[in-house]
């Protein structure tokens, strides 16, 4: 799907108002219709609070609030960067040594199909309460989809392209460094826009079974409660995460392969 | 936004003689036994009080122990977790194909979808709580939730990347839509299908766990608790690796599935791009 980088003419900003609005237009009229609903039919907030409920009790935590997302983002952003890290060397490690990938490699598909967040309970006996079993937990959950997808994208190159670095007697680390680097960086990406919301998970997780900070401990408050405004906040607050990630990652994505537009409808 | 974009560069271990699956097989089997005997090794050269971390021998021990008390617990884990991925693949399946028929429902659903789908699903688990209560209905609800999305998403994409050419062919023959649907649209889509329920198998276990985590009475995510607050951790480890076998087992079993409806995809081994 090489097209060129779409230029900012009348027509086009005109496709993008036509993407963007009727999405916002359609959540609009959603809250409205939520508020007109909940204010008509008399529901009780425990079961559907009206959005001007939930907007107030969010303005009346919103310290609380504040500093509970902080930890999860924090703890939810620093797993997935070392997750990053740390796969990426040990897919090239596995360039170096046929007999660990092949070795590894099935095994860490294997394990992406576990349930990562098993690992909580444990790192919280080893490693106490805190950020840390938090962050590892997030760093499992992400390490294995960037390792798999930065593995096949090392592999994936045409034999022929080999085949001419080695008669051009090019070192493995040249061919490394010119050859498969670049070629694996799409599915890097891939692997790395799965990552990004599994990070969230994997930090959520483990904070609803350490129930001591975050998101999740908000979250189980409330479900105790019956607060649904609060769980609707932390929904909300949420998701917002999760798009941001996801945008993040899509534009350093964009950045580092410009010449790639992948269009979705 | 889905992992199927790609058209699985994963390199697939070669479907050969029992041989060749052996020899594929040697390198990780080598590892793996290499790692466990690691493992109880130095538990007790290093002494390591069995509390932080137990060797492998005491594991197994624990595990034959407690493994009669465990064999309720784990079905009913097994129960949510499988009729939560089964109902949501049924209606992730209806949900696209009712998008991709109908331009009126598409606006309405898609838009809900695609904001649903930035959120962690798990976060659901609190308000699927309130309104349903404890039981094992709200807990399939959630673990049908998570495995929903990438199922819907993935068979989306699947029923409307038909080349136009072959929608044309089918117009100028006068297809009626639902016949376009049926005998282009869905076998199209059905690699894609399969695609997001092989993900949809891992998530179901999570989903299935995050909820008995909030919910505390039954299943291996409510004794998993139990052995953290006795500081049990053979029992922890136990649990954690028949949960693996749980998500194996059911990415196992989609995979089957794949390979019975699409006989012909195995052929091709190897991987590469």
């Amino acid at each position: 799907m090489g097209n060129p980088v779409p230029r900012m003419n009348f027509a086009n900003v005109r496709h993008r108002l036509h993407t963007i609005v009727p999405p916002i237009l359609f959540m609009v009229v959603a809250i409205i219709a939520w508020e007109i609903v909940v204010r008509a039919l008399d529901i009780r907030p425990i079961f559907l609070p009206a959005p001007s409920f939930v907007i107030e009790e969010a303005i009346g935590t919103r310290s609380k609030l504040l500093s509970e997302t902080l930890a999860t983002f924090y703890e939810a952003i620093a797993g997935f960067a070392i997750s990053i890290v740390t796969a990426v060397l040990v897919a090239v490690m596995f360039i170096q040594s046929q007999f660990l990938r092949r070795g590894l490699l099935p095994l860490f598909i294997l394990i992406e199909s576990t349930p990562q967040v098993a690992f909580a309970p444990l790192l919280l006996v080893w490693f106490g309460y805190g950020y840390l079993p938090k962050i590892i937990v997030a760093l499992l959950v992400c390490f294995f989809p960037i390792v798999v997808d930065t593995t096949a994208g090392l592999n994936a190159v045409e034999p022929e392209l080999l085949d001419l670095s080695r008669i051009l007697q090019a070192s493995n680390l040249k061919i490394l460094l010119k050859i498969r680097l670049p070629n694996s960086i799409p599915y890097f990406f891939n692997g790395v826009k799965t990552a990004s919301a599994l990070s969230v998970v994997g930090a959520l997780v483990a904070e609803f079974v350490a129930t001591d900070s975050g998101l999740g401990l908000l979250l189980l408050g409330a479900q105790l409660r019956f607060d649904m405004a609060m769980i609707i906040i932390c929904i909300f607050i949420l998701g917002l995460i999760g798009i941001g990630l996801y945008a993040v990652t899509s534009l350093a994505e964009r950045v580092a392969t410009p010449w790639r537009r992948q269009h979705q409808s | 936004m889905w992992r199927g974009e790609r058209d699985e560069p994963v390199p697939e271990m070669k479907m050969g003689s029992g041989k060749q699956r052996l020899y594929a097989a040697g390198p990780a089997i080598i590892i793996l036994s290499v790692t466990i005997i690691a493992w109880e090794m130095i538990v007790r050269v290093f002494n390591i009080k069995p509390m932080f971390l137990p060797p492998p021998s005491l594991v197994a021990e624990n595990a034959a122990r407690f493994g009669l008390m465990l064999v309720p617990h784990i079905s009913v884990t097994l129960y949510v977790t499988v009729a939560g991925f089964i109902v949501g693949a049924l209606l992730a399946v209806a949900m696209a194909v009712v998008i991709t028929y109908s331009t009126l429902l598409r606006n309405t659903l898609l838009p809900i979808l695609l904001v649903v789908q930035s959120v962690p699903k798990q976060a659901f688990a609190p308000l699927v709580l309130v309104w349903f209560g404890y039981g094992d209905v709200p807990k399939i609800i959630i673990a049908l939730l998570v495995g929903f999305f990438p199922i819907v998403i993935d068979t989306t994409a699947g029923l409307n990347a038909v080349e136009p050419e072959l929608l044309d062919l089918a117009r100028t023959m006068q297809a009626s839509k639902m016949k376009i649907l049926l005998k282009v649209r869905l076998p199209n889509s059905i690699p894609y299908f399969f695609n997001g329920l092989k993900i949809a198998a891992a998530l179901s276990v999570v989903g299935a766990l995050v909820a008995e985590f909030l919910t505390g009475t039954y299943g291996l995510g409510y004794m998993m608790l139990q052995a953290q607050f006795a500081m049990n951790m053979a029992l922890i480890i136990t649990i954690i690796f028949i949960l693996g076998l749980i998500g194996i087992g059911l990415f196992g079993a989609a995979s089957l599935a794949e390979r019975l409806a699409m006989p012909w995809k195995r052929r091709m081994g190897g991987g590469g791009g």
